[in-house]
């Protein structure tokens, strides 16, 4: 079944609405007519089963077009909107697209191509489309999603209609969705979690507001003035929210639940934000791009009692941490996390080399190292490609981030290894805070002589006054691991590390 | 106040990543790409620095265009000034 006719299955005649808000509104009625017009305008024109890349910010523009590539039976090819024209050209050189649709103010990045259409095109539609064969199977193609991978070159992740159903099924499920429900969208939807909001509202035929302001903290005032029942985010999100906008103080009567993925949410801000709203639940879940989005939550009533652990495998994914052998690890043992389900990606775009790597035998392997506790609940301890190396030591930098993270003044940490040639690697704590001084870095450093064997005890403390954040809103470890090498092959060390 | 606001242009310039020439009252959050809601953050704090002020979220959001970030700063400089 093609994914666009599973999403709104249910809903497609409703006269209610499905994007609500202040600027761009439409109802699900509406949005089913104009799909099919565009779907059938775009099979004329391409066929089926043609690359088209789609350049967009969250609003009325990406929804149609997203939703008509794939209903017309072709691929949608996701980037982030404000992708450097460098990343583009390449990406652009790698496939083979029959089409750009773009948001009109980032047409200029892709002035050079043909076939290139913007919200122009939407208004000029003839108003009436015809039935078109929106019959798929299930293994065909719906979105390549350009994301950045470690290495700073980006991967494209192909996802098929039934990837993106089998995930869409399993997260209503768990998060319970009805049409009752409205969500506060403030991740962009070509960001994997952000997609999975659009894809599992359609579904359930709930509804969406779409945040377009410069400022996070205005979620606060449309969570209120639409009466939102959830509101989803990164860790980055709620750190700002709880930093910049008083969230904690905030009532937001609406609001049923928080989700929060995409990286580790220090325990300091989940049990701040649980403690603050303890009459509302709160979802931590992890997953992948390659997972089409997720793969784990922890049950909200368990937050504070398996604090920081992303829970257990959703339904329908069968997530395990293994050894180096493919053996389930033991309570307390250290393990890579491994997922079988209908949600993990087909492979890597023409990449069979890194898709064999990751892919065994329809097992993905996360590239995450974990632990379990006795009653099977997973806590992430590190990537594997970001293990420290030093003095025979293999040092993950999550439990150093860790205890840093517990000091106050202190909002986020990235540790990491620096070429030395005694050590192999130098462990260096890149620390965010408001005030750095010397004084702060010598209580940082004794805290963690206090805590940690001498091995973990980082070698120097860097203060950075802003995170670098990635388009996911993720802290930008590669950025700020190349920041760090280019100030220390001038020798010393600064204090502060200023973001260029 | 002119000095003031010169310095306002540079912070925004430094952070935005752009010459001062591509900068004027007209300059939008919409219009200027590589004004992004993170470099936002980023520009309040600085300001907030620099100028020993606290903005509040409500001038955090109506900070679109390059015209009302020099406004609104003003606003709080004034009554520093009182």
């Amino acid at each position: 079944m093609n994914v666009v006719d599973y999403f709104l299955e249910n809903s497609q005649k409703l006269d209610k609405m499905c994007v609500a808000g202040t600027k761009e509104t439409i109802t699900y009625k509406e949005l089913w007519e104009r799909v099919n017009y565009l779907a059938s305008y775009i099979h004329d024109k391409f066929g089926r089963e043609k690359e088209i890349l789609l350049l967009s910010d969250n609003n009325l523009f990406f929804i149609l077009s997203y939703l008509a590539i794939m209903k017309s039976g072709n691929i949608v090819v996701l980037v982030e909107s404000r992708i450097t024209e460098k990343q583009l050209v390449s990406i652009i050189k790698r496939c083979s697209l029959s089409a750009i649709f773009t948001q009109e103010i980032y047409k200029k990045k892709v002035a050079a191509y043909e076939n290139v259409f913007t919200e122009t095109l939407l208004e000029s539609l003839p108003e009436k489309g015809h039935d078109i064969e929106s019959e798929i199977k299930d293994d065909d193609i719906a979105v390549i999603i350009f994301t950045s991978g470690s290495t700073g070159e980006k991967k494209g992740v192909i996802l098929t209609h039934k990837n993106i159903r089998a995930n869409t099924e399993s997260i209503i499920e768990y998060q319970e969705l009805t049409d009752k429900d409205r969500i506060e969208v403030a991740l962009p939807f070509f960001y994997c979690f952000g997609a999975s909001l659009l894809h599992t509202h359609l579904r359930v035929g709930g509804s969406m507001v779409l945040n377009k302001s410069i400022f996070l903290g205005s979620v606060i005032k449309e969570i209120n003035e639409y009466k939102c029942t959830g509101f989803a985010g990164v860790p980055a999100t709620y750190q700002i929210l709880i930093s910049r906008a008083n969230f904690l103080e905030q009532k937001l009567p609406s609001i049923r639940y928080f989700a929060q993925a995409g990286g580790k949410l220090p325990n300091k801000f989940i049990a701040m934000i649980t403690e603050a709203f303890s009459d509302k639940s709160f979802f931590v879940m992890y997953g992948a791009t390659e997972a089409t989005a997720r793969l784990s939550y922890l049950e909200p009533h368990l937050v504070k009692k398996k604090l920081g652990s992303i829970g257990k495998g959703i339904p329908g994914v069968t997530l395990e941490v293994l050894n180096e052998n493919d053996v389930q690890i033991k309570p307390g043992e250290v393990g890579e996390i491994t997922a079988i389900g209908e949600n993990i990606m087909k492979g890597y775009y023409k990449d069979t080399e890194e898709t064999n790597r990751i892919l065994k035998n329809r097992r993905y392997y996360t590239g995450d190292l974990a632990t379990v506790d006795d009653d099977g609940f997973i806590y992430v301890v590190g990537r594997s490609k970001n293990i420290i190396k030093s003095a025979g030591y293999r040092i993950s930098p999550n439990e150093i981030e860790d205890v840093i993270l517990e000091l106050e003044g202190v909002s986020a940490c990235v540790v990491l290894g620096l070429p030395d040639e005694i050590m192999g690697e130098a462990v260096v704590a890149v620390v965010e805070t408001k005030e750095p001084n010397e004084k702060f870095k010598d209580e940082i450093i004794s805290e963690c002589n206090r805590i940690l064997p001498s091995y973990k005890v980082p070698k120097n403390i860097v203060f950075i006054k802003n995170m670098p954040l990635n388009s996911s809103r993720k802290i930008d470890r590669f950025q700020i691991k190349e920041m760090m090498m280019s100030v220390y092959k001038n020798g010393e060390i600064p204090l502060e590390l200023k973001v260029k | 106040m002119e000095n003031q606001m010169n310095r306002i242009k540079e912070i925004f310039c430094e952070i935005v990543g752009v010459d001062e020439s591509e900068v004027d009252d007209n300059t939008s959050y919409q219009s200027l790409e590589p004004w992004d809601s993170l470099k936002h953050l980023a520009i309040v704090s600085r300001l907030e620095e620099e100028f020993d002020i606290d903005i509040e979220m409500d001038d955090i959001i109506a900070m679109e265009t390059f015209k009302k970030i020099k406004e609104l700063v003003g606003k709080y400089l004034d009554k520093e000034g009182d």
